[in-house]
Order: structure tokens, then sequence, then C-alpha cells
């Protein structure tokens, strides 16, 4: 077990930059998760702490030592690949057993440790198999035994769940969070699943086209965005966010869009000047009443307990969720009215998040 | 549809073969290479209590061994060399498919005259460096190792692409995974790399077979079969006996021979591979 | 001189005398050897029918030609341009007189020919006209697949074939091949190369038993190698490699090496003798090479032979030395010397090299003084579906005038007496003289209906030996392979 740092970690390949100033720590035994979309820089990032790839820029540094020029195979962290990467001519056992043969374990040793990793991971059965011979699933906990037995200092995952089922990914999550629950391994997991990254992370990393967008543990990202696309990235469904500005009128706050609907802010906006902003609201904070923005409905989909009525505000979708049924039908106006205490600014121009003074007595 | 393809199968690969049988149980006018009757095993019998006939059987082998045990280790070793994508791989590869696309015949009489004792480069190069001058295709040891050199040389390249293609079919995850098991370049290639070629070993240790049990050409340039017959192999005795000596039914036994030589090299080796990768 | 050179001006005396008539216009003997001398006199030359036919056919005498539309195959070695062109304007000719009869030519590889030759036999289709050679003779004769040529040609044309070269195409007096030319082989010196090493040259005469003896020629020329090497000349040779065959040591026992072992012969001895059976080279019926191809005459040829290549006296491999001017001799035809003195040595192998001084010499010689008749002879496939027409078409390629057209461009000699005698260069040169001598003393190869097999199994016998194999063990070795293989022919 160890702890991890990347210090103002670049990369380029040749003249393109995939990644700039990358710069985090992760505690011993903590459970971080790299979340962004496709193409971020995810697994450049991953395959650097691994090895695999050689740093550009800047420092990895495990257990305070750099380990920039170590080969992959003395830096003592195990990946399991998106693809899982079994070798296909080792059985089960041979497969788990192949680290602890290269570093010279005795046999009886490699043997206890690949049962006990089994056991854990459920494989006794399979342990004589082929991985051509073992479902998606099986071969992921295989590959998870394979790194597991080694108890390596770090834990690396790729999208280990991305091949598997909806159902069964539910399940594995689940496995993989009890096992760092009792192997208490520094862990890396990469996913551009925020729900994965929400459920099973202490902390979320949110990285956009090559630079960390919001650091923090699952809630703190969740509830105080750092910027409109770590709003929009972070929850499902998305936020809405809609542009216009704030305004004061007879010592009144309220937010005026674009086409110069109103909305009473009350409190919502102290400490926040008037001029351009973007509004964001989660669609769970957006009720149907008398008053508010008039839009549009475009559909509504019923999912059982919650029902998603999707409309379009000055061109934009604005999405809403309402507990229980309602009776609305495409081409229908509604009013939609935001919790005030539930909204979030955002900086009209940057995006950046902007603080209310009275933030944290909301929060 | 099928049919056709069939006919075509049937007319270019068995009906040569069922040729051959029949033509080995015949006689022949030796002048006009006619069939003249049928004799039975007779060919067999005289071609079989050939001392010469034996030696070619031997030799036959010979370069089998020969050229399996160097196109195999070398093939390997350009492949994984071209796999790496290192500067100065192109060069290598495109000197090794050269050699691979040059005739067979062009090259052996290449070789012929560098090969030559009084005037060839390789002697030259081996004066040069204060070495002594080597018999290439005059002593009976040196012509043997000659005609296998040559070969190993025109040929490395197939198998060299069999290689590559194996190589490249393997996801280079798996050569990750068995970096950060803390693996060395040497157990990567010796516990993943090789038991993972496998497939093509087996398909280049056939195919090199079938080309070794069949080598003429480069025999019949560089040293026609000699000194003493010692370079003879049997697809060379075979070509002799029909086309030297007037034998046709010797030589249609003689290519039977070699065909039940070749099934049972190939069977054995298919045997042996089997039992060994179903441990 | 022999007595056969002789015979021929005798025989020719009437196209020796427009020549000398020719000659007394005032031309040099060379310019008058041109095809232009000889173009003037060939309709009076003997073997010629004018009149008889609808052209000039030479020495045929079959039925009138068919008027059916047919085609002709004619299978021959491939030649340089210039050769092949004389063969198509010959056929040109022969169509503006017969454009019924189709000609088809197919060209190989002098090397495949004797290959492609069987297989068009054993395929029962072959062209109507096949390259042969005279020493193939009793093959084509036991297999019945030639036609034998004196029922379409006439008597005389067939006595005008230099008597060596009828004799070994003949078979019990059938004339199954037409040797159309003949390469006598006699030696080649460089007298430059000689000269400046001080070594003597051999005797230039064109008696073939006045050459050097084997021990002679094996002295001088280890002479001639020290004193090059002393020179510090370390790329010329003594004696130039075999340009026979496929070139090299063991290319051609038929025309070449068997003239080591069967000069340590006699054929004048006693047939029970050593000396007999060495120069027989098989037994009485044929069967037998055990005994007579590894006698110790024999073996004391090919150590003779062997002396050469562990002396460093000749190469052990192939190439063509005496052409590059590097070496001091070389065994050889006339073509060499028609090639040297040709007006046009632009176009010759001798192209690249600047002049040297050459002279002639017999082969060196044993017990006897030998040397092999092998001759380039095309036959008609007895299986040709029109014979007559076929004969008819191989004597107009045969007639003088297209021979003559072949020789000018080819430099080969001659196979017939009256074209001999249409050269003057034949009875006054000395080179010449030395290779009609040969020419009418030359040996048939070895009787035996297995010949084939015989010379494939030596050759790689004198390879071997060349190259430093026991020549006692490895001629026994190759004797007895050859009564293996010619155990079938019983
Ligand atoms: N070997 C390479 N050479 C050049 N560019 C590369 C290389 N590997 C990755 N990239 C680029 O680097 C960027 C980041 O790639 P990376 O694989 O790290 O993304 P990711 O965040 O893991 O995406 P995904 O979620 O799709 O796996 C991408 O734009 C990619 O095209
Ligand atoms: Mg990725």
């Amino acid at each position: 077990m160890a702890s991890l740092a990347i210090r103002g970690v670049g990369k380029a390949f040749g003249a393109a930059a995939v990644l700039r100033g990358i710069d985090f720590d992760i505690a011993d035994g903590e459970f971080v998760a790299l979340v962004g979309p496709s193409g971020c820089g995810k697994s450049t990032l991953l395959r650097m702490i691994a090895g695999l790839d050689q740093v550009t820029e800047g420092e990895v540094l495990i257990d305070g030592s750099r380990v920039n020029e170590k080969p992959s195979k003395d830096r003592d962290v195990a990946m399991v690949f998106q693809n899982y990467a079994l070798y296909p001519h080792m059985t089960v056992r041979e497969n788990m057993g192949f680290a602890l043969e290269m570093r010279g374990d005795p046999a009886a040793e490699r043997r206890r440790r690949i049962d006990e990793a089994a056991e854990i991971l459920r494989l006794e059965p399979l342990l004589d198999r082929l991985p051509r011979q073992m479902s998606g699933g099986q071969q992921q906990r295989v590959a998870m035994g394979r790194a597991i037995v080694r108890k390596p200092k770090v834990f690396l995952f790729d999208e280990p769940l991305s091949n598997l089922d909806a159902k069964l990914r539910v399940a594995m999550r689940a496995e993989i969070r009890e096992l760092h629950r009792r192997l208490k391994t520094t862990t890396i997991y990469v996913t551009h699943d925020q729900i994965e990254a929400m459920t099973m992370a202490d902390r979320l990393v949110v990285m956009r086209g090559g630079v960390v967008e919001q650091i923090g543990t699952p809630l703190e990202v969740f509830d105080r965005p750092a910027n409109t696309f770590v709003a929009t990235f972070i929850g499902s469904p998305e936020m809405n966010l809609i542009a216009g500005r704030l305004e004061t009128e007879g010592g009144r706050r309220l937010f005026r869009s674009k086409s110069g609907e109103q909305l009473a802010m009350g409190d919502a906006a102290n400490g926040i000047p008037d001029g351009p902003v973007q509004l964001g609201v989660r669609p769970d904070h957006l009720d149907i009443a008398e008053d508010g923005l008039a839009a549009t409905v475009d559909a509504v989909e019923p999912t059982g307990l919650e029902t998603m009525i999707v409309t379009r505000f000055e061109g934009q979708p604005l999405v809403a969720q309402q507990h229980g049924r309602v009776r609305l039908v495409a081409g229908d106006t509604v009013r939609l009215q935001p919790r005030p205490s539930e909204l979030h600014f955002f900086d009209f121009d940057s995006g950046r998040r902007i603080e209310r003074a009275s933030s944290n007595a909301v929060a | 549809m099928l049919l056709p393809a069939l006919a075509g199968l049937v007319l270019f690969q068995f009906a040569p073969i069922v040729v051959g049988l029949l033509n080995s149980l015949q006689s022949f006018n030796p002048f006009t290479h006619r069939a003249s009757g049928w004799v039975g095993l007779n060919n067999f019998v005289e071609v079989l209590a050939e001392p010469s006939f034996h030696w070619a059987v031997l030799i036959t082998m010979v370069y089998v061994v020969l050229i399996l045990a160097i196109t195999i280790p070398l093939a390997l070793g350009l492949a994984t060399l071209l796999n790496s994508r290192r500067p100065g791989t192109t060069f290598v590869r495109a000197a090794v498919l050269g050699a691979l696309a040059a005739s067979e015949a062009v090259t052996a009489l290449v070789w012929n005259q560098m090969y030559d004792a009084s005037t060839g480069l390789l002697n030259a190069l081996l004066v040069t460096l204060h070495l002594p001058a080597q018999p290439f295709l005059i002593d009976a040891n040196h012509a043997v190792v000659s005609i296998v050199v040559m070969t190993v040389w025109k040929d490395v390249g197939l198998a060299m692409l069999m290689f590559l293609a194996g190589l490249q079919s393997v996801p280079g995850s798996v050569y990750e995974a068995a970096a950060l098991d803390g693996a060395s370049t040497w157990k990567v290639f010796q516990r993943i790399t090789l038991p993972l070629l496998r497939p093509s070993v087996i398909l280049v240790m056939f195919i090199a077979t079938v080309g070794a049990t069949r080598l003429v050409t480069p025999i019949l340039i560089l040293t026609q079969g000699g000194p003493g017959g010692s370079t003879t192999n049997m697809a060379l005795y075979s070509y002799n006996q029909a086309f030297s000596f007037n034998s046709p039914g010797h030589a249609a036994a003689s290519v039977v021979c070699m065909m039940l030589l070749l099934v049972a090299l190939t069977g054995g080796q298919a045997l042996l591979l089997r039992r060994r990768g179903g441990k | 001189m022999s007595k056969d050179i002789n015979n021929i001006e005798s025989t020719s005396g009437i196209s020796r005398r427009t020549l000398l008539g020719q000659m007394a216009v005032g031309a040099s003997w060379l310019a008058m050897g041109s095809a232009m001398g000889w173009a003037s006199v060939v309709q009076a030359a003997p073997g010629s029918n004018p009149g008889k036919y609808k052209i000039d056919l030479g020495g045929y005498n079959g039925p009138e030609l068919t008027s059916e539309p047919i085609t002709l195959r004619f299978m021959r070695q491939d030649f340089a341009p210039s050769v092949n062109a004389v063969f198509d304007n010959a056929y040109a000719e022969f169509r503006k007189a017969y454009p019924n009869i189709t000609i088809e030519e197919e060209k190989v590889p002098y090397g495949d020919l004797q290959k492609k030759v069987q297989v068009y036999v054993a395929s029962g289709e072959g062209p109507d006209i096949m390259m042969g050679r005279n020493d193939f003779a009793t093959a084509y004769a036991a297999g019945q697949f030639a036609v034998p040529l004196n029922q379409y040609f006439s008597q005389e044309f067939i006595d005008d074939i230099v008597d060596s070269l009828r004799n070994s195409g003949s078979v019990g007096g059938d004339l199954l091949c037409l040797p159309w030319e003949t390469n006598p082989v006699f030696m080649y010196f460089n007298r430059d190369i000689f000269e400046s090493a001080g070594i003597e040259t051999p005797p230039e005469v064109s008696d073939i038993t006045q050459g050097w003896t084997w021990d002679q020629f094996n002295d001088a020329l280890d002479r001639l190698t020290k004193a090059l090497r002393a020179k510090g000349d370390t790329t010329s040779w003594a004696l130039a490699a075999s340009t026979y065959g496929n070139g090299g040591p063991g290319s051609n026992y038929a025309q070449l090496e068997s003239i080591w072992i069967r000069s340590m012969g006699d054929p004048n001895a006693d047939k029970a003798s050593s000396l007999y059976k060495t120069f027989a080279g098989v037994s009485e019926d044929g069967l037998t090479a055990s005994g007579y191809l590894d006698t110790p005459e024999a073996v004391q040829g090919m150590k003779n032979y062997q002396f050469l290549f562990a002396n460093g006296i000749t190469p052990k491999g192939a190439g063509s030395q005496f052409r590059e001017g590097i070496a001091g001799m070389m065994v050889g035809s006339i073509n060499e010397a028609n090639y040297m003195t040709s007006e046009d040595r632009a176009s010759t192998p001798y192209a690249n090299t600047p002049p040297f001084k050459f002279g002639t010499t017999p082969l060196p010689r044993g017990a006897m003084a030998f040397s092999a008749i092998i001759a380039d002879a095309p036959f008609v496939y007895a299986g040709s579906p029109h014979v007559a027409e076929a004969a008819a078409l191989l004597a107009f390629i045969c007639n003088d005038a297209n021979r003559l057209a072949f020789h000018k461009e080819w430099g080969s000699m001659p196979g017939r007496k009256s074209l001999l005698a249409l050269d003057p260069r034949y009875s006054s040169d000395q080179s010449y003289q030395l290779a009609a001598a040969v020419a009418a003393t030359a040996y048939a190869p070895p009787q035996t209906v297995g010949w084939f097999d015989y010379f494939n199994a030596v050759n790689p016998a004198v390879s071997d030996i060349a190259l430093g194999a026991d020549p006692q063990k490895r001629l026994t070795n190759a004797a007895q392979q050859v009564d293996g293989l010619l155990a079938k022919y019983k």
C-alpha cells in the first residue's frame, strides 16, 4: 500500500499534447475515480502511472519517490485492463500466479495466495479454465484476481466494467467496492460513467481535454460543481443551464432570460453582482408551477417512479423531473419554477462557478 | 459453383499424385518414356536397394532438420525485431522480403558465384579478413551447409512474415500486463510470445518441412547433387532418375517414397506438437 | 594433313576450281571466305537438287510436297538474333514456294534441348523436326522415333557428310539424324602469355599425333602457372575453365572430359586388353561400364585431369578466362578462330578483350590422339503426320545456301565435305587444317543405348575428381552406377 502523487504531469505524443499540468495527491488506501469524456486522457494518465507510457513532463511519485524512470515491472502496481488482457494460453490459476512466479514466490505461497484470491472473487470452480472458456464477467474477475494476488502498492483499473451488461456492472461495482474495503489498497479507477464514479470513489478527479476540471468527494462535486462542464457531466439527467442576466429592480433581485422571462431570486443570488450569468438547475429542482419559465413540452418520458418532462425554452432543452405521473403531452406549454435554494450560478463567459454569500447556510 | 472448384482441385492436386502412384507401379521404355507394363512393387524394390537412394533419404532429413533449426529461430528473431518498429527495421524488412521475392534459380546462380572457391565473393572476404578460404561447394559437408544457408537466406522471409502476423495478432495489452507482472524481456518471450505463436510455429514448421523436403533447384544449381552425390536428396534423386537416367518408374517410386516421408515427418510433428500443446 | 582432307578436295573439284578462278581475280582468300564468294557458287554445289522441286530442297529426293495446308514444327536451340535471322530468311523463301505450309519454330535454351526432346517423345506429340545430337543415334534407333533419312535424302548428299559424323549419326546403315555442323575439339593458346612467361609454346601443327603428350602438357602448364604467380599475377590461369555444357569441371563428358580418359586407350589394341577397354568405355554389348570406365589407364587419365585443379593450373569454377585474355590455353573449336579473326570483333565474345596473338595445337595425347565427335543433328520425328514434308524442310534448311549463311553467322565448321571445300582456309591455314583433321578422325562416344544415362552419371564423377575425389574410387563408383543404369536396357 502506498500514497501516490501526480506533480505537474503532462504528456505529449510527438507534437500533440494530450495532458497538461495534472496535479493531485492520493492518500494511502484511497479510492479515486478518474472521470471524463472519451479522449480526455484518462487512460494515458493511468498508463503513465503504470509505467507503460513515458512521462514527458512533471513527476509521478509513489510513496514519495519519483518513479518516472522506473520500468513497469519494478513499480509494484497492478492494472486491470479494459479488455482484461488475460494470457490466453494460461489457465486462471496460471494467469493469477504469473506475477508471483516472476518475482520468485515459492510454489506453496503462490498456491495459498491464489486460493485466497479465488475465494474472495468466487473463482474456485474456474481455476483450471482457459480465458476463452469463460464469460466476460468471469474473465473480469480473473483480471482482478491477477491484480490482487500480488498485494501491489497501487491498483489501477481502466474501465474494467465497460464490457459488461448493465446488471453485471452494478454487481461488479459493489464487488470492487467491497474488495477495496477489505484490502484497502490505494486505487485509481478510470471510468467515463459518472454514476460508477459517484458510487464507488472516495474522491473524483474530473478531467476534460487533458486537464483536471475538479477534484473532490462525489457529493462536493455534485453539489458544488466547479464549472458548467462538471455541472453537466456529473449527475443524471444532467443539470439545465439557462443563459440570462441578474438584475436588481426596486431592491429585488431577479433573473431575466434572453427573451425577457423573469424569475424572482429572493435571497438565492445574494452576493452575486448584476450582470450576465448562467443559471444552473438540476431537473429534479424544477417544479411545474403557476408562474415561472414558459416552456414547450417536447416529450414526456415516464420512468415509473419519476417522469421526465423534456421541454424547449428559448430554443434550448430544459428538462424537469417530477415525482409521480403528470398529464402533459407534447406541444403543451408549462411554466417551470426552479427552487431558489438549489440554484447554481456560473460566470457567463468562463462558465466558472460563482459562490453566493449565503451558500454555506444553504448547504 | 462448387463443382468447377472441385474439378480444379482434383485435377491439379490429386491427379499428379495418382499419376505418380500409377507410374511407380509400371515399367517404362527408357527411350520413349512410355509405360510398358505393370511391375507391381518392382520399382520400389529396386530403388530401395540403391545405396544412393538410402543416402538421398538421409540427406533429405538432414536438409529438413538444418533448415528448420536455422529458419525458425532466425525468422522469429527477425519478426520480433520488425515488430518492435525500431528505426532501421524497414531496411531489414525490405532486404528479407526482397530475397523472398527473387527467383529461386536466379538466387542460386548468384550464390553459386559467391561460393566459388577461387573467384567467389565469400572467399575473397575471408581472405581479406585473414581467415582461411573455405571449400564451400567442394567439400561434402560444406556443400550441404552452403545449400542450407542459401535456402534459408532465400526463404526466411516467408516464415518471418508468418511470425510477424502471429505477433501482431497478440494484443499489446497482454505484453503490458506481463510487464506489470514483473516479467523480464526474456521471460516475456519465453512464457508469453512463444506460446502465443504456437499456431504460427506449427504453420511455419509445416511449410518449411515441405519446402525443405522438396528442395531441388538450389542443389541442382549449386552442386548438381555432388560432390559424390553427397548433396543429392530424394527430390533430386527422382529428378535425376526421370531426366538424366531415363527411369520414369524409379523416379515415380522415389517420389512416392518422398511423399510418404513427408507425410511421416509432418504427421510426426503434428503429433508431437499436439501432445505438448494439450498437456 | 590427313588423307580425308585430300578426299574432300577431290570430290569437290568443281567448286574448288570455281573458287580458285575467283581468287585469280585478286581478292585475298580471307575475303573469299565470305558469303559473297560462296553465294556465287552454290548453284553448282553437289548435294543440291536444282530444278527438281519448286525451290532448292538440297538433298531431298522424296515425293513432291503436299498442296494441302499443313503446319510443320521445328524445335531447335535459340541462337543470337543474327543467326536466328538466317532461319527466318530461309522460312520466308520456303513459304514463297509452298504457301500452304506454315512453319512454326520452338526455340529452347541449348541446355534444355535433349530433355525437351525426351518430353516430346514421351508425350507422343513432338514437333516434326527436333534438334537432336549425333551421339544419341543409337537411342533414336532403339526407341524408333527418328525417321531414317535414307528414305528421303539422296545417297550423294549423305555421302557428302564428313565420314566420322555420318558414321556417328548412323545405326545399321540408317542415317537417323543429320549432323549439320561439327565442332572438332583442339587447343588454343595465348602466345603473349606464354612468351612473357618464357615458356615454350606448344607445337603448332595440324597433325593430331604431333601435339604434346599429357605429361608435356601438364608440365608446361604447371611451369606456366608458377611463372605467372612468380610475377605476382594472381588473376591469370594457365588453362581456362571448360566452356562446354554448364562450364567448369565435369561440364560435358561427351565432348570434353572423355578426352582425358579415352586417349589413354587404344582402339587397335586387343579387345581383351585394358587399353582397348579404356578406349571403348563400355562392353561390347553396351551394358557394362565396370572394367571399362575404371581401368588403370582411365584412372591415370583422371589423375592427369586432377593434376590441373590440384596445382591451381585451371579454376575450379566456370568462366571464360581465355576470351578475357587471362588464360594461357583453352580447349575449343574452330568458332574461336573465327571470332578472333572476325572483321566484326565487336559482335564476338572477344569484343571487350584487347587482341592478343593466338595459336592452335592438337589436344594432348596419351596412348592415342583422341577426340570425340559431337554435333547437333536434327532428326525427323517418326510420329510426324507429315514425314516427307518435314524431311523436305530439313533438306531445305540444309541446302548449301542456307548452310553457308548459317556457318557464316554462327562460325561453326560445316559438316559436309563439299561445303568445307568451299572455304580455302581448311586447306591453307594451320588452325583450320587442324580442325578438319580432328573432324576426320574423331570418334563416336562409347557405344551404348544408354549413352544418355552414361554421361549423366560420369559428369558428376569428373567434377568430383576435379575437386579432389580419389580418381580410382570415384571412377569405380561411377562405373558401378552406370552398370546399374544400363541394366534396364537389357
Ligand atoms: N499512442 C498515442 N499517440 C498519439 N495520441 C494518442 C496516443 N494514445 C492516446 N492518444 C491521444 O491522447 C488522447 C487521450 O487518450 P486516452 O486514451 O488517454 O483517452 P481516454 O480518456 O482514456 O478515452 P476513453 O474514455 O475513450 O478510453 C486522445 O486524444 C488520444 O487520441
Ligand atoms: Mg481509455
